[in-house]
């Protein structure tokens, strides 16, 4: 520990108080007696216990032979800088630790003298300013052990490893999604098209409504102040929302999973008569016949989005992989000046998924903190799905993208958006 | 069969988790039927143990974990059953 500490000093001063001033975990094991010992920390291993040298070998792969500049995220015990380094073409090796706890407890019961001597090695810890850079490796149980600091680029590696994957399962969409454009095209040509709502309702204010569990604490709030708001409800939020009293200016639907049937079964038809219904062509066409106000449909654009329109051109609305984001674009679109969140919850707080009263509504296996989280707007860790993960970030950058326009958010339970102000529980102002 | 162990092991080391446990959701699917028609002669009640051992693994975020036993617990037994080498 002193030869690190020395080295530690003399080549990144100040970083080694960084690391054992962090708050170390709750529980420590190691190194265990394993046929290749590793660290547990918090129930996590940071490496394999069985054959540490052939993971490393694996997870290094990922930077490609012939990279002159690579970067490492997460120290673990050291394993894939020392495969990393063994590469005579490689120049420079950044090593991003993630958690500085794990990393302390690393650096005092394992050796790790033999790398962090080497001159191409640059060492830091993850801030909240940290960007993913490439080509990387990465040592998955540092993803989990990650301090807040770290949580954006923990976010940037999560989403970067998960996106083969997610392009995999879109691609093997590509031909249903292809055939329910086909199936649906009468009704795309015989409905409206969303544009015709753009720039009607200049310097609004609108309530998106999406049906996370914090939705409940909003219902009163919305009530009192429904004559001031036009209020988009994503197909999900629509029953809860009737079910207090609130109809909606406007719905929103984009999922074209057979399971969206329940989003619209046994609606009051008088009630909905004269509500819009804004769709992705991709929707499944007895949703769309369920519906028994008026249909706008809308082409969707955003990463990852199939846009499979068949030569239809309808008003665009932005999507990154959830309906939210296109309600929370069309009221942009529609003029508004203020866009006030509810139900937005990206995570499960109180570990159920949607509000009471939603069709699809459950509660989530493992209602324990789970291995994916993001901070709440108490400063807490909830659990996560690393595709809402994704949505958050997607719907951080729209907002950046968008600075003439005011985001609020109810529901301190659900997760904090960057740029998105809180609205005090009571009040009518935004709170810090 | 083996083939969607390895591949579930692989994509977990790698941090693919949701490849990772999409490849280990669908290698249980094929596992139950093999075992319900006898066709796999493992120690049942050794392979059970890792699998529980697996999945309580997975349920703390232990990915590394999960796929040692996999790859050192589970596919020992069924490669032995199966007499199906690792290439």
């Amino acid at each position: 520990m002193a030869d690190h500490r020395d080295i530690f000093d003399r080549r990144w001063p100040g970083l080694w108080e960084t690391l054992a001033s962090a708050r170390p975990p709750r529980t420590v094991d190691g190194p265990t007696a394993t046929p290749s010992p590793t660290l547990v920390l918090d129930g996590i291993h940071v490496t394999s216990g069985t054959d540490r040298a052939a993971e490393a070998r694996l997870q290094a792969s990922a930077v490609p032979p012939g990279s002159r500049r690579a970067w490492v995220y997460g120290l673990a015990l050291g394993d894939i800088p020392r495969v990393l380094l063994s590469r005579p073409e490689l120049e420079q090796l950044d090593v991003v630790i993630l958690s500085p706890a794990a990393a302390f407890q690393s650096l005092t019961r394992f050796d790790h003298r033999d790398w962090i001597e080497d001159g191409r090695v640059e060492v830091s810890v993850a801030n909240v300013e940290s960007r993913l850079c490439t080509p990387f490796a990465v040592a998955p149980a540092c993803l989990k052990l990650a301090a807040p600091e770290a949580l954006r680029l923990r976010d940037a590696v999560m989403l970067a490893l998960a996106a083969p994957y997610q392009l995999e399962h879109l691609a093997g969409l590509a031909k249903v999604l292809e055939a329910r454009v086909a199936a649906n095209r009468p009704l795309i040509e015989a409905d409206g098209d969303v544009a015709s709502l753009f720039g009607s309702r200049i310097g609004s204010r609108a309530a998106v409504v999406a049906a996370g569990p914090t939705l409940a604490s909003s219902f009163d709030w919305l009530s009192r102040h429904r004559a001031d708001l036009t209020v988009i409800a994503v197909s999900t939020a629509v029953l809860p929302l009737l079910d207090h009293d609130i109809e909606p200016d406007l719905a929103v639907v984009v999922d074209h999973r057979p399971g969206a049937r329940r989003h619209v079964a046994g609606l009051d038809a008088e009630r909905l008569a004269g509500t819009p219904l804004v769709y992705a062509p991709t929707v499944d066409p007895e949703v769309l016949r369920a519906w028994p106000g008026p249909r706008l449909a809308a082409s969707l654009s955003g990463k990852g989005v199939s846009r499979h329109l068949g030569g239809l051109r309808r008003g665009e609305l932005f999507c990154s992989g959830t309906v939210t984001h296109v309600a929370v674009d069309l009221a942009v679109r529609l003029g508004a000046a203020e866009v006030v969140l509810l139900g937005v919850d990206l995570c499960y707080p109180g570990a159920f998924t949607h509000v009471p009263g939603a069709a699809p509504r459950r509660e989530r296996v493992g209602g324990a903190l789970g291995s994916v989280w993001v901070v709440n707007g108490h400063g807490a860790r909830v659990t996560t799905e690393t595709n809402m993960v994704g949505y958050l970030r997607d719907l951080e950058e729209y907002v950046a993208r968008h600075p003439g326009v005011r985001f609020v958010k109810r529901g301190r339970d659900g997760a904090a958006i960057e740029g998105v102000e809180w609205l005090d529980e009571d009040g009518d102002d935004p709170t810090p | 069969m083996i083939r969607l162990l390895d591949e579930a092991v692989l994509r977990l080391r790698l941090g693919q988790e949701g490849a990772g446990f999409d490849a280990l959701a669908r290698f249980i699917d094929a596992l139950v039927p093999e075992l319900d028609a006898g066709r796999v002669p493992v120690d049942a009640s050794r392979l059970a143990a890792a699998l529980r051992e697996a999945l309580s693994a997975q349920e703390r975020g232990d990915v590394l974990w999960v796929a040692d036993m996999l790859e050192h617990e589970v596919r020992p037994l069924l490669a032995t059953a199966t007499e199906d080498p690792r290439r």
